[in-house]
């Protein structure tokens, strides 16, 4: 028993905090994205998976941890943000382009933070978000054209 | 760009307590639902396993199956040349259409193939193959239906551009009787998966058009204007590979004319909407409904599954992860939203529809 339970905090350990911080970016509401990250990692303690290596295990987190997003989203109740902590930003070039990641639809924020802040290939967003990696690349683009036309109004404005 | 997000998300602040609290909270639940050996973490001690015996059994369902589709590609050649219609082999493969699949709308104008080796288009001003810098790009195929044209191209490098999901056309642009029709909403497409490659330079582009202003496409004149191929250097950087136009032009000769499947919603209420009904083809689904809110944007919360008699459930992309199938690209707007489908819907196997968790059964006829 203690070598499982060992085992299930190491990858809580790995994972939590970024998976917490794109949960906060995605859901911007600090209960939920605490709330989505406890159900993930209960239904991995839970699960009668079997994982092949450790990626797979991280892959799997994501998808149920986005799925368990959706569905919070879904609640309407749900759909307010609440971010209590300040977040300290070193420069203002970062807080304009984290509210600016914030602006995007759930849709092209979701793609960009996996693609973007995890690093996942197009293949496995699609995978992790079950759409087809043609609505992954659609979803990039769109998302990349705003944050560049973004970043390049407050490279023109001195911001 | 990728390093700055990656830096600003990584501001975030994280509560010091948090790993322990997820820990918590799992051994808290753990003893509260008394989970017994049978439940046991006894399943977190296969997490690394890696499952030999399930891949083993993997290659040899797939050998088996490979054997199978040679003998039946041997021994029934007349089956194939029977099929009026005969679909591109990798179209059906990507939507799952089966000879069964085939056969059954074979005769409902879903698809529209082409020949261009057999010198069809001496008599006409059909062109359905062009080249240009040693990129030949080929109309493979087409479904269409009363929303929509999914359109196949083949596209064929001489070998210098290894073509892989990486690549895209800069510009895809439809005109119908020479003019470029804005009814339409292209949603891309690419050369997508691995399962789209004939071989490193020769892949199956596909094209979708939803026709969100109903026009009839039966009979008309379209060209299919495709421009520079480009490539991802990595973080969607993308550069042109191969510079060039390719201009496609054939006459629609038809859209699906079979049966569709209405079902009545009976104005059930969903948060804002009030549904209507729904319509469905073998390539795509229309969702009526009346929205009463404020933010029609709300609509991608709209959960549409089909279930099939089999048991067999298709969703659509909010789908949770034990359902098989997703649907692709859509339009929605204040009382319909449309979506085309990703796989050939076996119309005669559909049991009923589910939307956000109500399931409602299609009618006997």
């Amino acid at each position: 028993m203690i070598d499982v339970l060992t085992e299930f905090e190491s990858i809580v350990k790995k994972h939590s905090n970024s998976m917490y911080r794109l949960l906060i970016a995605y859901c911007r509401n600090t209960s939920d994205a605490e709330d989505i990250l406890q159900n993930t990692f209960l239904k991995l303690y839970q699960s009668n998976k079997v994982f092949k290596s450790e990626v797979h295990i991280k892959n799997w987190l994501y998808m149920v941890a986005v799925n368990e997003a959706k569905n919070v989203k879904k609640n309407h109740w749900s759909n307010y943000k609440e971010i209590p902590e300040e977040i300290v930003f070193h420069t203002p070039e970062q807080k304009y382009l984290y509210e600016e990641i914030e602006r995007l639809s759930d849709k092209l924020r979701i793609v960009i933070l996996l693609y973007y802040y995890e690093e996942y290939s197009i293949r496995e967003i699609a995978k992790i978000l079950q759409i087809k990696e043609s609505a992954v690349q659609t979803r990039l683009q769109r998302a990349r054209e705003r944050l560049e036309e973004f970043l390049k109004e407050e490279q023109v404005s001195g911001k | 760009m990728e390093n700055k997000i990656r830096k600003a998300i990584n501001q975030v602040p994280v509560p010091e307590d948090l790993e322990e609290r997820i820990i918590r909270h799992v051994k808290s639940t753990y003893v509260l639902n008394a989970i017994n050996e049978k439940d046991s973490p006894n399943r977190i001690r296969r997490m690394k396993m890696i499952n030999r015996k399930r891949s083993k059994n993997k290659k040899i369902i797939t050998i088996s199956v490979a054997a199978a589709c040679l003998v039946m590609l041997c021994c029934t050649p007349v089956f194939a040349e029977g099929i009026r219609k005969l679909w591109n082999d990798i179209v059906a493969k990507m939507y799952d259409a089966d000879e069964n699949v085939q056969v059954q709308y074979e005769n409902t104008d879903l698809i529209q193939t082409f020949s261009p080796e057999e010198n069809r288009n001496e008599n006409t001003d059909e062109k359905v193959k062009a080249e240009c810098n040693g990129v030949t790009v080929t109309v493979a195929q087409t479904m269409a239906d009363d929303y929509g044209i999914c359109i196949f191209v083949n596209v064929k490098d001489d070998g210098k551009e290894k073509l892989s999901d990486n690549h895209l056309f800069e510009s895809t642009q439809l005109y119908v009787d020479g003019k470029i029709w804005d009814g339409f909403d292209n949603f891309g497409g690419g050369f997508v998966e691995d399962i789209y490659a004939k071989s490193d330079y020769e892949r199956i582009y596909e094209l979708r058009y939803l026709n969100s202003e109903g026009i009839d496409l039966v009979g008309k004149d379209v060209t299919l204007r495709l421009s520079n191929l480009q490539a991802d250097a990595g973080k969607l950087e993308m550069y042109t590979a191969v510079e060039g136009t390719w201009e496609l032009q054939w006459n629609v000769s038809g859209k699906y004319v079979g049966e569709k499947k209405f079902i009545d919603l009976k104005n059930t209420r969903i948060t804002d909407y009030i549904l209507k009904n729904i319509e469905i083809t073998p390539i795509s689904f229309t969702l009526n409904y009346e929205y009463t809110g404020n933010d029609p944007n709300n609509l991608d919360s709209i959960n549409v599954a089909f279930l099939m008699k089999d048991g067999t459930i298709y969703n659509n992309e909010n789908a949770p992860e034990s359902t098989e199938w997703i649907t692709g690209a859509g339009v929605f707007g204040p009382d319909y939203a449309r979506r085309t489908l990703e796989k050939i819907l076996n119309l005669d196997e559909l049991d009923a529809v589910r939307i956000c968790g109500i399931d409602f059964v299609v009618d006997m006829e």
